[in-house]
């Protein structure tokens, strides 16, 4: 959040952005409001984890009473489509913690282009969800909740199945979204040169959001596409 | 403690060097400072305000449950006898019921969600942090506005609903009956209303962790912190980790509603009681988001209205995390009646785990009362009371956490009074006892004292009268959320009412001493009850940047017998002979 | 509690000494051989589960072992574990960051875990006493009481099925051939087992199906009797 105030820090115009942010009034130093920062993330990340084990509580629980289902519904399950995705994950969270880096370091040309190269995986890991997965799915009737309306089912239980892969792929989709906001918001903030080694806290406040994201998906990949 | 001029006390600007309650000029310029300050004092005055008027609200229907209950309803070949609220629907037995279970919803929802658990720590929390850890601000203080706005929308939106849709629901929201009743389509906006609050919650939990951690003034080790901060710290904790749970639980229900997943709902093939673990998951732990911060209250009013250290302070300070970790192991016992005997069994151990740091913090509330110079203060009176209270509601837990008595007892009235005796005897009375505790610094303005004694015996009274039968209620028997009831049980409900009235007497008292305090009160001083916590070391009403000189800690919160209080004459206060004093560290 | 007064010398810019000995805490940079070496092993190990996930159903299909359903969850998770600390240590940082937010992690996890375990204690030990709390609900299991135009009184699939036989006039020999096909080309079929099923699903909770549009579907259950084969 930075306030930029030219005022108190005495730095003309001509510095960059980062040079001349002010820590907020209250704080002693830069370092404090930044540890504070982070602190403050972590919590927001535990609140994250704790929704999304809601989401693990539901598939623990419905593997363990109605497991052919879920087995089933697994089987209906493409794990190239999931590994695919995976792998763009995994790079994405390696370029937003490239592009921190960059920042500490002033590199600002590869800076721009880690976060946009993990923008672009974020909307690639959009793109196959949705023409791949969810699309041809919808379509076959292989639906959330009372919609569900495939005809092949070989198991009683399948559209709660549908609804949980629904639920949890859904909700890790919506952070995936969320994310690519806050990653244009950092590109287009970064160009301006608010970002530098001695001022990146949004930079590093939403990578670590993003490498939650791709954490939670590290475990949700093997629990849908892969355990049977 | 003192104050040292330091060359890094930055130029204050000098419009920051006005006590925070100064207006802006004129009255529009006012409300838009108010509406969009980042200062936790105006914030949490606001908080103030807004949770104040919840409980109005909830106390206005609980009002109505009592009057209802003053008699038995009763359908005979005339029409209904001994409903209150007859018209409108109320036509037949059932609608009255009805009208009655959407009451109870009003009632239980605002008092949970609106009143008891962002109560305390958002409104004197917001207020005092900041304030006894010697800091400017909390962390976060644009997140800090955004909760009340969020708050504020979410509260309502929730109220608005109720009001609007009549759901009956009751606060908890159980399936299937939440998930499958016909004609509720309110129910997914109650859902999201309640889905909103938590946003509230965790923001504030967040901000004052993280304010914990980073904004102490210096020489503030851990453990000099008040023991207040450490109960809002605990609080925090449990707000961080268990309200995202219902966060995901009323998300799930949503979609039950909307699409029908079958998570929940047995009808689909979901598991009812798996709602009802998720729910307690949080819904358990925020019991102790409601009582820990005013254990915290507890701690600094006796130990400042008895001047006397406190007794066992890191005990208190531990057994404010334990009670905090122990919050996350016991939720199960919400569902002795619904759950497998296995789990029961282990929540029921669990259970008892929780009467130890709670009767810690309690013996030593009353240890530290021993040859302590006790002035009988408003504050000091509600305190004592809730030493009371808040003992008869931990101890009839007992029963209700054995797994054999609670088969009889659950769902009873007994119930409701148990938790009444903690949640109204224990958190609203010191509610009370912070609110009159910290009035004076608050608006600058002392209250008559007379007539909150006055409003405070009434409150007790009432109160007593109120609850109290209900325990006999319960284990004769009587199901809690019922519209009626047998004949036999007549005498004990008018009892009941009856004492609910005189409670509600005195809070009008209160409310007058209030209005009064703020109109042609005493000026206080900066420091009337000889407190040693940083926030009496600021002007009478604190400045908009809290202290003129940013505080170094010196000494410990309660060294009362080695320390006269900021702003007063050691006549006032004086010391014991110092050759007298035997420290206990 | 007595207060010590500050014995080193006072720094205002950090009162409390937090930064006395640890100027670099909270800026670590860390090298890209790191970051890299990191995202190679994370790439290696998803390869890994796939693997390990594939080799199992080839396994049964060529060589009709029967792997039990316990090792391909076990494998993954752990697997899935490692990923995860990589992530948290190296991307997040947290191997080098201050310690409050690796206790505050912990913690979030314990809470996970809490959670996680009571939950399932409760619903997988629930006939662990008294037998008859471990049925199951066949009825509501099979979404009989989906509310949809055409829908409810039988379970879900079953109407979805029907509705889509008489839409594409297919007859049942038809149906059942491209049924036979449907499921022929998924990679896997349903382990049957039961070895890591924590109840079985069989019998129905008294009562709880006697009323409402599902009624009938109750009486043909057996009701009342425990049915739990544990």
């Amino acid at each position: 959040m930075a306030t930029i105030d030219t005022r108190a820090s005495g730095l003309t115009k001509q510095e960059p952005l980062w040079k001349r942010y002010v820590p907020g009034h209250h704080w002693r130093t830069q370092d404090d409001e930044f540890d504070a920062a982070k602190i403050g993330i972590w919590l927001f990340l535990a609140t994250e984890v704790l929704l999304f084990s809601g989401m693990f509580c539901a598939y623990a629980v419905f593997r363990m009473l109605y497991p052919e289902a879920i087995a089933a519904g697994s089987g209906y399950l493409d794990w190239r489509f999931g590994g695919i995705n995976t792998v763009v994950l995994l790079i994405s969270s390696f370029t937003i913690a490239m592009a921190i880096r960059n920042v500490q370091l002033n590199q600002q040309k590869w800076a721009t282009i880690n976060l946009s190269i993990t923008w672009l995986c974020a909307a690639g890991f959009l793109a196959i969800k949705f023409i791949f997965e969810y699309g041809p799915k919808w379509a076959e009737g292989k639906r959330i909740g009372n919609l569900f309306s495939y005809p092949y089912a070989s198991t009683d239980h399948e559209h709660i199945w549908w609804s949980i892969y629904y639920m949890a792929t859904g909700v890790h989709a919506a952070h995936v979204l969320i994310g690519m906001g806050l990653i244009a918001w950092l590109i287009y903030r970064q160009r301006k040169g608010a970002y530098g080694p001695t001022h990146y806290t949004m930079m590093e406040g939403v990578g670590l959001y993003w490498h939650i994201v791709d954490l939670v998906w590290i475990f949700l990949f093997p629990l849908l596409y892969l355990v049977h | 403690m003192t104050t040292v001029d330091r060359a890094l006390d930055h130029a204050h600007d000098d419009h920051h060097d006005v006590p925070y309650l100064t207006g802006k000029g004129g009255p529009i310029a006012t409300v838009w400072d108010w509406m969009t300050t980042v200062d936790h004092k105006k914030i949490g005055v606001m908080y103030l305000f807004t949770v104040l008027f919840m409980f109005f609200l909830g106390g206005v229907a609980a009002l109505m449950l009592r009057i209802e209950l003053f008699e038995p309803t009763r359908q005979t070949a005339a029409g209904i006898t001994g409903a209150a609220f007859a018209g409108g629907e109320g036509s037949s037995v059932g609608g009255v019921g009805k009208f009655y279970n959407t009451v109870m919803t009003l009632h239980g929802a605002i008092m949970v969600f609106m009143f008891i658990v962002p109560g305390i720590p958002a409104s004197l929390g917001n207020f005092f942090l900041p304030l006894q850890l010697g800091a400017k601000d909390v962390a976060f203080p644009r997140l800090n506005l955004a909760s009340w706005y969020v708050y504020v929308f979410g509260s309502f939106f929730g109220v608005y609903v109720i009001l609007t849709g009549g759901i009956d629901t009751g606060w908890t929201f159980y399936t299937p009956y939440s998930t499958s009743t016909e004609g509720q389509p309110q129910v997914v906006a109650m859902i999201l209303a309640v889905f909103i609050l938590g946003f509230s919650s965790i923001f504030t939990g967040l901000n004052f962790i993280v304010t914990v951690h980073k904004l102490r003034a210096p020489g503030m080790g851990w453990f000099d912190m008040p023991l207040f901060i450490w109960a809002i710290y605990a609080t925090s904790i449990i707000q961080v980790l268990a309200t995202p749970v219902i966060g995901v639980t009323f998300l799930l229900m949503l979609f039950e509603r909307l699409f029908q997943i079958g998570i929940f709902d047995p009808g689909l093939g979901g598991d009812p009681v798996l709602y009802q673990h998720f729910f307690w998951f949080y819904s358990h732990p925020v019991v102790y988001v409601m009582i820990l911060p005013a254990m915290g209250i507890i701690s600094e009013v006796l130990a400042v209205h008895s001047r006397k250290r406190l007794f066992g302070y890191r005990a208190i300070a531990f057994s404010s995390l334990a009670i905090a970790a122990v919050s996350f192991l016991v939720w199960g016992h919400h569902m002795f009646t619904s759950q497998g005997e296995l789990a029961a069994t282990i929540f029921s151990a669990l259970t008892f785990l929780v009467a130890i740091p709670t009767a810690v913090k309690v013996f030593n509330w009353i240890a530290t009362l021993y040859k302590g110079s006790i002035a009988l203060t408003t504050p000091m009176l509600y305190a004592l009371q809730f030493l009371f209270l808040f003992s008869i509601g931990g101890l009839t837990g007992l029963p209700l956490g054995a797994l054999s008595t609670d088969l009889h007892l659950h769902d009873s009235y007994f119930v409701v009074a148990h938790f009444h005796y903690v949640m109204f005897g224990g958190t609203v009375i010191a509610f009370l006892a912070g609110i009159h505790h910290w009035w004076p610094k608050m608006f600058g303005r002392m209250y008559n004292e007379f007539w909150a004694k006055i409003a405070s015996g009434l409150v007790f009274v009432g109160f007593n009268v109120t609850f109290f039968t209900q325990f006999f209620l319960g284990t004769q028997g009587m199901p809690r959320r019922y519209a009626s009831y047998v004949d036999e049980f007549t005498t004990l409900h008018q009892i009941s009412t009856v004492g609910s009235f005189v409670l509600a007497l005195g809070f009008v008292v209160h409310l007058f001493v209030f209005i009064h305090s703020l109109i042609v009160g005493e000026r206080a001083g900066q420091n009337p009850w000889g407190g040693l916590t940083l926030e009496w070391e600021t002007d009478p009403i604190p400045l908009e940047h809290n202290f003129r000189h940013e505080p170094i800690v010196k000494h410990g919160p309660y060294d009362f017998e080695s320390v006269v209080p900021p702003g007063c004459d050691e006549k006032d206060f004086p010391l014991p002979p110092q050759d007298e004093v035997r420290t206990v560290h | 509690m007595a207060h010590a007064p500050a014995e080193h010398a006072y720094d205002p810019k950090d009162p409390h000494g937090f930064h006395a000995h640890d100027h670099d805490h909270g800026h670590v940079i860390v090298s890209w051989q790191t970051l890299l070496a990191v995202l190679v092993a994370l790439l290696i190990l998803t390869a890994l589960t796939i693997f390990q996930a594939q080799f199992e159903i080839h396994a049964d299909k060529t060589w009709g072992w029967d792997i039990p359903g316990w090792v391909n969850i076990v494998l993954a998770m752990v697997i899935a574990t490692i990923k995860g600390s990589l992530v948290v240590l190296f991307f997040m940082q947290l191997w080098y960051d201050k310690g409050v937010n690796t206790v505050l992690f912990l913690f979030t996890i314990f809470a996970v875990w809490l959670f996680l375990m009571f939950t399932m204690i409760d619903l997988s030990g629930r006939s662990t006493i008294v037998q008859w709390r471990g049925g199951e609900v066949v009825a509501g299991g099979s979404g009989v009481g989906i509310k949809r135009e055409g829908f409810g009184g039988s379970a879900l699939h079953v109407t979805v099925r029907e509705n889509y036989i008489a839409e594409q006039g297919y007859t049942q020999e038809e149906f059942d051939k491209k049924l036979a096909e449907k499921h022929a080309s998924h990679t896997r079929k349903p382990h049957g087992n039961s070895k890591d099923h924590s109840r079985v699903p069989t019998g129905l909770t008294p009562g709880l199906f006697s009323t409402g549009p599902w009624a009938e579907l109750a009486e043909d259950e057996h009701t009342g009797k425990g049915k739990s084969d544990h």
